[in-house]
């Protein structure tokens, strides 16, 4: 049953993906052309551009580019990118690694910090150290990622000096070790990867923090409390892997979203991710680059949703029991 | 325990005042909104946060956003979640219809929301109604598949059936006895909604996905980073960060408020 | 608990840093000494021996940049930044350094009294970056291999018009074409690239060859690393050219979302800014250590009529519409000091072929809305639309046709939404930009006149400059033209912006803007000859 659903669901998707941006007006060859800038000084005949056209395939009858687009996906083929006259399986490649290394590093971090600072919470409860750390968590967390970049750059590249603008490496370096190679691209990554753990903590930090209130509330912890348990060894051992069940949860699910999840911070930074290629795509009109793109985005959030359900499944002890 | 209640209390009135502000704010300043300064003009007495790029107050365009950006986050949310609400009722209620609701709801729910409403404005460059409908369109299954797992154990309650046996018609039981039920949960969702699509948008407006003429804070805080002097002069704080500030206020009282909500409905919530 | 996260922190690296091999430079020469350019510590090396390199310190320059495609001539971007960046590693027959034509590969030319033969002579001392002689077949061979693959080449050089190409003596290539052409030498062989036969002969799909040697060319710079994702560039000067080593010897183009923030933290040297972006120029030259030069683009902003079908079909309601739009307010408004109004002919007052129009649409409140009331326009629905990018001109333009009594209902769209909307004729008037090089063709262009402006007598002068052998006839037709633009007002243009190079001085201080723009008329500042000294 679940699994009919997700192949319909995916069918959903190919055909939104297809149709979508071929109900659309406009076509790549004449926004490649026209794209609002002061150098384009390049000039089309209407004959050079249906000839264009014919050589993109984008002059057939829409049954048929259906038919080339799903052949050519069973060959792993996603199609030729007219805008960045590349195939847009090495685009997608060479994007892939930057995003993922900077939003899973984020996302991980924000849901360890964020699920510490919960029990922590948690465990204060009621006490204004409790409504203040909330409040606060918040305040931060509400912020627009874009601009808490902003922010960043503005506070550690302009006053400070510290770090970079953005880009995802130093142009032009020459690395001794692959350690200095790492280091150069870690401190690209800081400031991104800090924007998006401000915005991301809380989540994780209220998902973190109702569980272990829950769990103060269970039956062990008393029994526990009576056994004359030590509070911090309650903590730790009893109510932090309880917080940390939907936490992870929420991880997997967060997860899922990762290619997309980071858009508006990579166009801050101009990081050379996922983000800044579907707003470049989406702004040429590059069909090909955007279905692409888009099967790759929708195939990774049904993978990580199956995955989160899965887990869940696993991890809850009752669940697993019935 | 005792809950400490001021911070939703401080929530409510920023709010108040932010709504207030947007609607008899411009009122007071001696600016109208599409008067026209120089451009980029520092703050002054005259313009307390200075000049845009084409010479409009900021101060003023902050209120006036505010309508938009407070409208279209408001109407997406109460219309998803009535819409949400009222099918996940009746899809409890009704198990047959309600098999039918809950596969739209499964695929719904599988599709990446905010990637599609990314996509799609891509392509439509979305106005006001568009905007709503893509949030409305996306944002009820959540509401529905709740709303009717309540309504399910709502139906198992002994007085749903007695109501039935004295010969209450459906309509009755339905508008009478269930759905006050729900209300509860449907506020808290309703919060969430507001708060999701109100971020939402102004990315979509940030990353100039939307139409240019949907003056929203998202918009605001679009001509200010193509701002090509945004880092190096007043920009960033005068112009890039009250907007900013303003959308993480009501984000932030949302999130406060929504809590205190929880707290109040908890008995029915923890179910 | 603190040893979890340690394991995520190692994790998160190690996902980071399985992503640098993608940022590895192509060739790795030893790092030999560090400088700190601003905050972004460079381990740089000098491709020079060790003992030259005590004499003279290596000059290195950073310069914003983006990706802008395979730097290789069937790789780059269809723009002009595309081709600007191939335009470092391959040279042509003909360009252009500050103000007139020199040869590159060629050292004369000439064409003959009909202007159908069209004869180059060529450098003896030209070879490729890998060393082999460029010869007489390389260029026949460019011609040849590139008019086969027009379509891939992309870029609109009229290929077709050469009946035939060949070698006459070992230093002598000869070109035969269809039709005359008064400006051969500029508008092809200084826009085609010569590459080498070795390499290409071999190529059947040359838009996809991307191997390492389909980046030899014979210009004054070598690729050392391209990253597409991150859009850098590294250029190293090559010290073989004929002309001698580049100044600049590491060239780097390096991604950048906010140039004035890069200029103000360091991370490049130099900057162009143009139209808008005058605020951060202002900005920026509060620093006086900043050196700046000032010149003018060649693209225009226009509102565009519908000439064919509604209200603006009628000349005397285009008319009444060009005197309703105050242009000066407009410029003030939007760009102070950033842009200057435009001539009504289309043509940028900076370039060769501008001609003042007469008869200019003054701004004009009361006489429009005299008029409007007259022609009975105010009671007509008028649809504006515009992309994004200008949506702030057309605020003030809708509110001063409303101000004459046009009823404007104002639609923005993207890019492709709105040229749908235009090639249609699904409006009445419509802001967009245009143009951006310094040729004729600027007045012939597919969006306009084509399905929006039908003149005959405008198709035939067009034509009749574009085979005119005498300069100062041709030149007499293109002012022709621009008047009859200004009369008939297909369009109005709006204003031309200026542009501004800022740069560190102390770095590099050769920079120009190039009279009449370089290659198909290529506005920018990155004209190649700014690096090289010429002989």
């Amino acid at each position: 049953m679940r699994v009919v659903q997700y192949i319909i669901t995916v069918v959903i998707i190919l055909c939104l993906n297809f149709f979508l941006p071929r109900l659309m007006p406009g076509d790549p060859i004449s926004t490649i052309l026209n794209e609002a800038g002061a150098d384009s000084g390049l000039m089309l005949t209407e004959e050079a551009r249906a000839e264009l056209l014919a050589h993109y395939g984008l002059d057939l009858p829409l049954d048929q580019q259906l038919l080339q687009y799903v052949e050519q996906l069973l060959h792993g083929d996603l199609g030729w990118s007219i805008r960045y006259r590349a195939p847009v399986a090495d685009l997608l490649a060479s994007r892939v690694l930057w995003t993922v290394g900077l939003v899973m590093s984020a996302t991980l971090i924000a849901a360890l910090l964020g699920t510490l600072l919960g029990v922590t919470t948690a465990t204060h409860h009621g006490r204004w150290q409790d409504s203040t750390t909330i409040s606060c968590v918040m305040a931060l967390g509400s912020w627009p990622s874009f601009v808490v970049g902003v922010l960043l750059i503005l506070v550690f590249a302009v006053w400070l000096g510290w770090l970079p603008i953005g880009g995802g490496s130093t142009s032009g370096a020459y690395y001794e070790t692959d350690f200095q190679a790492a280091g150069d691209i870690i401190k690209h990554g800081l400031l991104p990867c800090l924007s998006l753990i401000i915005v991301s903590l809380p989540g994780f930090f209220m998902v973190a923090r109702t569980a272990a209130l829950r769990a103060l509330q269970g039956e062990y912890i008393q029994v526990a409390r009576a056994k004359g348990l030590a509070e911090r060894r309650i903590v730790w051992r009893h109510i932090f892997p309880n917080a940390l069940l939907p936490v992870v949860t929420a991880l997997a699910m967060r997860l899922g979203y990762a290619l997309t999840g980071a858009m508006a911070v990579e166009v801050v930074f101009q990081y050379p991710g996922m983000g800044t290629l579907i707003y470049e795509a989406a702004h040429a009109r590059d069909y090909a680059l955007l279905q692409g793109t888009f099967l790759l985005i929708m195939l990774t959030v049904l993978t990580f949703n199956l995955l989160a359900e899965m887990l869940y499944h696993r991890l809850d002890p009752r669940l697993r029991r019935s | 325990m005792k809950e400490h209640t001021w911070p939703s209390r401080i929530a409510l009135a920023v709010l108040v005042i932010i709504v207030l502000f947007s609607l008899v704010g411009p009122l007071f300043l001696p600016w109208a909104p599409d008067e026209l300064d120089t451009p980029l003009l520092g703050p002054t007495s005259d313009h307390p946060l200075g000049t845009d790029d084409v010479g409009a107050d900021v101060l003023v365009t902050l209120m006036t956003s505010a309508r938009l950006s407070l409208l279209i986050a408001g109407a997406s949310s109460i219309l998803g979640t009535s819409l949400g609400t009222l099918l996940g009722v009746i899809s409890g209620y009704w198990r047959g219809m309600g098999m039918v609701i809950m596969r739209l709801v499964d695929i719904f729910m599988a599709l990446p929301r905010l990637p599609l409403i990314i996509m799609l404005s891509a392509f439509v460059q979305p106005g006001v109604g568009t905007l709503v409908v893509f949030f409305v369109l996306f944002g009820w299954p959540q509401t529905a598949r709740l709303v009717r797992s309540m309504t399910l154990s709502e139906r198992e309650a002994g007085y749903i059936e007695s109501a039935r046996v004295v010969g209450a018609r459906d309509s009755r039981i339905l508008f009478r006895h269930l759905l006050p039920q729900v209300v509860p949960l449907a506020t808290t969702r309703f919060v969430l909604e507001f708060q999701h699509v109100m971020i939402a948008e102004s990315s979509l407006s940030f990353l100039g996905l939307s139409d240019p003429s949907v003056a929203t804070w998202g918009r605001m805080i679009h001509y200010a980073f193509e701002c090509p002097s945004l880092y190096i002069s007043d920009v960033w704080w005068r112009w890039l960060l009250p907007p900013a500030a303003a959308i993480m206020l009501v984000a932030l009282s949302l999130s406060l408020l929504n809590m205190q909500v929880e707290r109040r409905f908890q008995p029915w919530l923890q179910r | 608990m603190r040893r979890v996260g340690l394991v995520l922190l190692l994790v998160s690296t190690l996902l980071l840093a399985g992503c640098s091999a993608t940022a590895t430079p192509i060739s790795e020469p030893a790092p030999t000494e560090t400088t700190t350019s601003g905050n972004a510590e460079v381990l740089a090396t000098a491709t020079s021996d060790s003992e030259e390199q005590q004499t003279a310190e290596p000059v290195i320059l950073y310069y914003p940049g983006s990706d802008w495609g395979y730097p290789s001539p069937f790789g780059a971007y269809l723009r002009g930044p595309g081709y600007t960046q191939m335009s470092f590693l391959f040279d042509t027959l003909v360009w252009r350094n500050e103000t007139e034509e020199i040869g590159l590969i060629a050292t004369k030319w000439s064409s003959s009294e009909d202007g159908l033969e069209w004869t180059f002579v060529i450098r003896p001392d030209v070879s490729f970056h890998d060393g082999e002689a460029l010869t007489i077949e390389d260029v026949v061979f460019s011609y040849t291999f590139i008019a086969e693959h027009s379509t891939e080449f992309g870029w609109s050089v009229d290929l077709a018009n050469i009946a035939s190409v060949e070698a006459v003596s070992e230093d002598t290539v000869k070109f035969v074409l269809t039709n005359p052409s008064p400006d051969f030498d500029v508008v092809t062989a200084g826009v085609v690239p010569i590459i080498p036969e070795h390499v290409w002969s071999a190529v059947d799909n040359p838009e996809e060859y991307r191997e390492d040697d389909a980046l030899i060319g014979s210009g004054p710079y070598t690729l050392e690393s391209y990253s597409a994702e991150e859009g850098s560039y590294v250029y190293v000067a090559n010290e073989s050219y004929f002309w001698g080593s580049p100044v600049v010897d590491r060239l780097i183009f390096t991604p950048v979302q906010d140039s004035a923030l890069a200029l103000e933290t360091g991370t490049v040297d130099a900057a162009s800014f143009s139209g808008k972006e005058v605020s951060a120029v202002n900005e920026l030259l509060q620093d006086t250590d900043r050196s700046v030069i000032e010149g003018m683009d060649y693209w225009v902003l226009q509102i565009v009529f519908n000439t064919q079908s509604g209200v603006f079909a009628d000349l005397a309601a285009r008319q009444t519409a060009a005197i309703s739009v105050d242009r000066q307010s407009l410029v003030d408004q939007v760009a102070p000091d950033g842009a200057v109004v435009a001539n009504t002919g289309i043509i940028a007052p900076n370039c060769g072929w501008y001609a003042e129009s007469e008869n200019v649409p003054e701004y004009d409140p009361d006489a429009a809305a005299a008029a409007v009331q007259e022609l009975g326009l105010d009671d007509q629905e008028v649809l504006l639309i515009t992309t994004s990018t200008y949506a702030r001109e057309a605020e003030l333009i809708k509110a001063d046709l409303e101000t004459a009594g046009f009823a404007v209902t104002l639609q923005t769209g993207d890019t492709a939404t709105v040229d749908t909307l235009l090639s249609e004729g699904s409006f009445d008037l419509a802001i967009n930009g245009h143009g951006g090089n310094a040729r004729t063709t600027t007045l012939r262009v597919p969006d306009w006149p084509a399905g929006i402006y039908e003149s005959a007598a405008y198709d035939e002068l067009y034509a009749k400059q574009a085979s005119e052998l005498d300069a100062e006839l041709r030149a007499q037709y293109v002012a022709e033209l621009q008047q009859m633009v200004t009369d008939d007002l297909p369009v109005l243009t709006l204003y031309h912006p200026r542009m501004w190079c800022i740069y560190d001085a102390t770095v590099f201080d050769g920079w120009f803007f190039t009279e009449d723009g370089y290659s198909m008329g290529i506005p920018m500042v990155l004209n190649k000859m700014i690096f090289i000294e010429q002989e």
